[in-house]
Formats: structure tokens, sequence, C-alpha cells
């Protein structure tokens, strides 16, 4: 018997009101995603690939549908409920990194411990070991303006897994990256997804999508093709 | 998220725009410096009036008359009643035949010119009454009558209005400088008067002379100088403590009789008795409407600090939307975004508070040293009171911008650049 589905969404929506227009960024999306599943979501802009992938990562509410994460219709949680998803269960590796200027790489990655646990050497090492195994072990001390834009993603991608979480959700994770320095990002990612854990990914570029076991195609808010990558 | 480390982060954030930090707590700064200043101020106020009336009795009433009201001396008093009558000189002593007064203290004076031969001096002249033994008893702290040479005046010269002077150490040294002042003559307002005292030096006070005075006895003071009719300023010496209001009424009958005012048709007293404990009473109440008038114009300048500081917290919301947003997205709640930018706005206040009671503290002593009419002493009470202002500033003028800032939706503030 296949266990349960890790993200399932039922007819997720989301709407915003322009005047006194409805708009819908997202319509009606069932989806759902096993465990250890690595899935692109891929469409052109204005598809709703963001809108998905800030539902899916419990940093907005759906305007109607449910998102069932690990069994639990997140969709109904308060903010602190939700606030503490997005710190256990998810870990986010974002186009332009989204690091904090005024900290090193290391209390970056310490960053959501700060949200979560008290134990601060405990913490600390943790922040070094993944430094460490993301290639960084040297520059832990560095603040992100003296890094590239690749050393920053492998900060955010510390950052991301220190929690342990589940799920990675990456938007565009090479998209601020010239290709070969896309390609060392992209095997990183890789290598966290195989540990077991769930990598949903947009993107708009192809050969990048095509890495996934999965492409779910976005276009005009609603599902339109789901296909398996070779 | 622990406050250990939200304090850590507040203070590192704080530290990296140093001069913003310090322009943001000025108003704090200065607004708790003048709450310090302010208390120093009111404290120095009560121990001046408490050091004034230290040494006068509690069994003591001060009798004035209407015209010359209050603490002033100025006949010309505008709140005066302009029908009063003076208290002469006489009335003044006719109180000491009175059954529940022990004794008068009166004077009465002004500023005249003493001379001797072609040497001048503008001396103050007080007519007083004759000095009782124990006055004289050495070592006695407030007596006025030490003397370091010759015999104070008796009751007698004060009955027969004696042309008698007893002389201070600067008039002594001003006209007999290798002479025994004792025996010679001096002319006041061109009228001879012998010198039958020195009194000792006085220490010397900062604005003013304390040994240029002479002191000639009352009555000889209203004859000659200052009119019989002249408004004298009396203490009395009341038998016992607890006889103060009946001596009070004793003397306020006396004077009704002087004055031939009838209570009982509606008149109203031409004079005012008072103890001194009252007028310690009065003294201290004003001393604290003062203090508390100027700790409402520091209250003031502690809300201006505190709008400065919802400002600037303000700006460093909107500065910082992108790092909430982060913060956000990696799990901060609500109440870790209020806290941290609560306890920025809070360790800015009390960084101020502080600087402010050290600045506070440190103009204590530049405004003793400088001022004439001003004393400050320190109040331990405005520790606690400042540093509790500042803290409430903090939390009053930084919640606003903390609760914006948790507000903050995260994908917007994600967004932003």
């Amino acid at each position: 018997m296949p266990s349960a589905p890790i993200i399932e969404t039922r007819n997720l929506s989301k709407v915003y009101l322009m005047g006194t227009v409805e708009v819908y960024a997202l319509k009606e999306v069932s989806l759902s995603v096993e465990r250890g599943e690595f899935v692109a979501i891929m469409g052109p802009s204005g598809s709703g690939k963001s809108t998905l992938l800030n539902l899916l990562g419990c940093l907005d509410r759906p305007s109607s549908g449910a998102y069932l994460l690990e069994g639990q219709d997140v969709a109904r949680l308060r903010d602190t409920g939700l606030a503490k998803v997005r710190n256990r269960r998810i870990g986010f590796v974002f186009q332009t990194f989204n690091l904090l200027p005024r900290l090193s790489a290391q209390r970056n990655v310490e960053l959501p411990l700060l949200y979560s646990r008290d134990s601060r050497e405990d913490g600390s090492r943790r922040a070094r070991e993944l430094l460490q195994r993301v290639g960084l072990g040297e520059r832990a001390r560095h603040k992100p303006s003296e890094m590239s834009g690749g050393e920053q993603q492998r900060v955010t991608i510390a950052r991301a897994l220190v929690n342990d979480p589940a799920i990675i959700l990456a938007d565009e994770p090479t998209g601020n990256l010239d290709s070969a320095t896309g390609k060392e990002i992209m095997a990183l990612l890789r290598e966290v997804a195989k540990e077991g854990r769930t990598l949903i990914m947009v993107t708009h570029d192809r050969s990048i999508g095509e890495q996934a076991d999965r492409i779910v195609w976005l276009r005009d808010g609603e599902l339109s093709i789901e296909e398996a990558s070779a | 998220m622990s406050f250990l480390k939200t304090l850590k982060a507040a203070i590192e954030s704080l530290g990296q725009s140093k001069l913003r930090s310090l322009l943001t707590i000025l108003g704090i700064i200065i607004g708790v410096a003048a709450v310090i200043i302010v208390l120093a101020l009111g404290t120095g106020a009560t121990q001046s009036v408490m050091e004034r009336f230290r040494f006068l009795g509690s069994n003591q009433l001060e009798i004035h008359s209407v015209s010359s009201s209050g603490m002033m001396s100025s006949s010309a008093s505008s709140s005066g009643n302009p029908e009063a009558k003076p208290i002469t000189f006489e009335e003044a002593l006719g109180m000491e035949e009175l059954s529940l007064v022990e004794r008068v203290h009166i004077s009465l004076g002004g500023s005249r010119i003493v001379a001797r031969g072609w040497a001048k001096l503008d001396t103050s002249i007080t007519g007083t009454v004759a000095p009782t033994t124990e006055e004289l008893v050495q070592g006695e702290e407030n007596s006025d009558w030490i003397l370091a040479k010759g015999e104070p005046f008796t009751r007698e010269d004060v009955e027969y209005e004696a042309r008698v002077c007893v002389i201070g150490h600067t008039v002594a040294e001003e006209f007999f400088l290798d002479e025994e002042p004792v025996g010679q003559t001096l002319r006041i307002n061109g009228i001879p008067f012998l010198v039958i005292g020195v009194f000792q030096e006085k220490p010397l006070e900062r604005f003013y002379d304390p040994n240029n005075y002479i002191k000639i006895p009352i009555s000889t003071a209203a004859a000659e100088f200052f009119g019989r009719d002249a408004s004298v300023s009396v203490t009395a010496d009341i038998v016992s403590e607890e006889s103060i209001d009946a001596a009070t009424a004793e003397i306020a009958a006396y004077l009704r009789e002087r004055h031939e005012i009838d209570v009982m048709a509606g008149e109203e007293d031409d004079f005012d008795i008072r103890s001194f404990e009252a007028q310690a009473k009065a003294a201290m109440e004003s001393a604290r409407t003062f203090s508390s008038l100027l700790s409402g114009l520091a209250a003031v300048s502690l809300i201006v600090g505190g709008i400065g500081i919802m400002n600037i917290m303000l700006v460093s919301v909107s500065e910082r939307t992108r790092e909430i947003g982060i913060r956000k997205a990696i799990g901060a709640r609500h109440g870790d975004i209020v806290q941290q930018f609560l306890l920025e706005a809070t360790v800015l206040s009390l960084t101020g508070g502080f600087l402010g009671i050290v600045a506070g503290i440190g103009a204590i002593p530049v405004i003793n040293h400088y001022s004439t009419s001003l004393f400050a002493a320190f109040a331990w009470h405005s520790l606690p009171l400042a540093f509790s202002f500042s803290f409430l500033v903090g939390v009053a003028f930084g919640f606003y911008p903390a609760l914006r800032a948790s507000q903050l939706d995260p994908i917007e503030a994600l967004r932003h650049e």
C-alpha cells in the first residue's frame, strides 16, 4: 500500500480582487506530491507558479480549497501555526537568496533556529556542519556582500536545511546565476533531495525542469499537463 | 525566540547605525536629564527651605501688617490692604506684656550712609530690641549677638532712644583700622552715634558682605530714620509650643484693640500672624509647585523624545521590510517580530535614559557652581523615575512601529526592494 502523499491540494484557488473584478491567480488546482519526490512547476510568467509555491510554502492562504501537508489541513491554521510549519517542515530557497545582509553566513544559517530552539551551542555547530557540507566551511564568517551569487545560494540552501525539514521549496534557484554555477546548485539540490526530502521547484528553464521526477505545467492559474520526466 | 538572543540582535542592529541611534535618543537624553535636574532643583529648594527654618523655634510666631504682607518686606505690596495700619515698634514692644508672649524680636531697617571724617560707607542699619542674657552666650548658633568687643545696648537704651550702635566687622575695619572702635563716634545719616560694641566676624557669603551692618536700638531707629509709625517685623517667642493657638488669639485681640478693628462688625484684620511651621510649610509647598511645574516641562520633552523614537522606528521598519519578510518566511511568528522591534525601541530609550541620567547628574555641580539663585541636590528617587520613564517611552512609542512590522504580509515584504 503506497504511503499517503506528503502534499495534497484539493481544488486550491487564489482569487484577487482587482477593483470589482475577481481575478483567479490560481484556479482549482489539485496536486499531490509523494514523499521524496522532486517536482518542477513550470509555466509562462503570470501562470500562477509563484502563487502556488507561496501557498505550498504556507506564506499565503488559499481563497478556497484544501491543502493537506502530511495529512494536516494547514489552510485552516492561524498565523502562528503557519509560522511554525514554515519554520520546522519547510525550507525555502529563493531566486534572490534573501539572506540578511548584515549577518555572517553562519548567523544567516542559524536564523531559523532562533525561532525554534534555544540551545545555542547545538545550533551553531549544526550551522557550521551545514556550511561545510555545502562547501563553505571556510567562509562562515563572511557576509553575503562578500560572497558570489553561487556562494550565497549555498548559504541559502544550508539555511533551508538547518531545521531538517521534510520539504524544500525552491523558487527559480538558478535564476540569478550563470549556467555553470546553476549546474552546481542543481547538483546540490538533487543531492539534498536524495536524502528523502521532497523538493518542489519553480522554474521556467526547461533543461532544469527536466532534472525533476515530474513536471507540473500551469497556464492561467490552472493545472494544464502533468508529465513524468525522463 | 529567546529573549537574550533578541536583545543581542537588537543591540547589534542599533550599533550598526550609531549616529542615527544617537540622534534618535537625543530627545530622551535631554528629557531624562531635565527630569534629573528638575528633581534635583526641587530637592535643593526643599533643603534650603529646611535650612532656613532649622534654627527657628516651633514656639515662635511671626506678625506683620497686611500692608506689607507675606514674606516680602516691600510696604508697597500690591496684594496689601491700603487701609491697613502699620504695626509700630511701640505696639510690638507692647506685645511683650501679653501673658503668653515671653519675648518679642523686632526689627526695622534700611540702608544708610555712615561716615567718620571723610570716610563713608553704605551700610545696613537695623533697629532691634536689646538682647537677652541667653542671646549673649557664646556659641549659641542662632545668636546674632556674639560680640568681639564692647557691650550690647540695653533695655534702657531702647527705652530712652539712646544713640548707641554695635557695628559689624567690616564697618570696624573701614573706619577704625588701627584704633579701638568702642567709645568712638560714627555719623549715620549725619547723626552721631556712640560705638559701644563690635560684632564678631561672620563667615563670608558669596554675594554680599554679612559683616557690613550696624545695630541700633529699635526706638532710635524709628525716631531718627524710619518714622515712629513705620511697620516693623515682629517675631514673638511664646511661652510654650502648646499655647501657640492661644497666643495667636491673644496677640490678635491686642492688635485689634490697638487698630480699632471690630471683627463683630465684619471688619477684617489688617495683620497676619503665622507660626514658623506654617511658613515653612508654605515655602515647601511653593518649592513643590515649582518642581512639579518643571517636571511637566521635562515630561513634554520626554514625549517629544518618544515621538523621535517612534519616527525612527517607523523608518527602520520600512527600510527593513525585506528583512521582516525573510524572517517571517523562515518561521518568525507575529510575536517574534513585535519582540524584536519593541526591544530595539526599548534598548534605544533605555540607553537614552542612562545617558540622560549621566548628563543630569553631571549638570548638578555645574548648576551649583554658576547659578546664584538655584541650588540643586541630587534626588535618589529621580533614578528609578527616570529609568521607568524612559522604559515606558520606549515601549509606548515602539509598540506601534513593532506592530506595523509584525503585520507585514511576508509575500509583499519579500517582494519589497
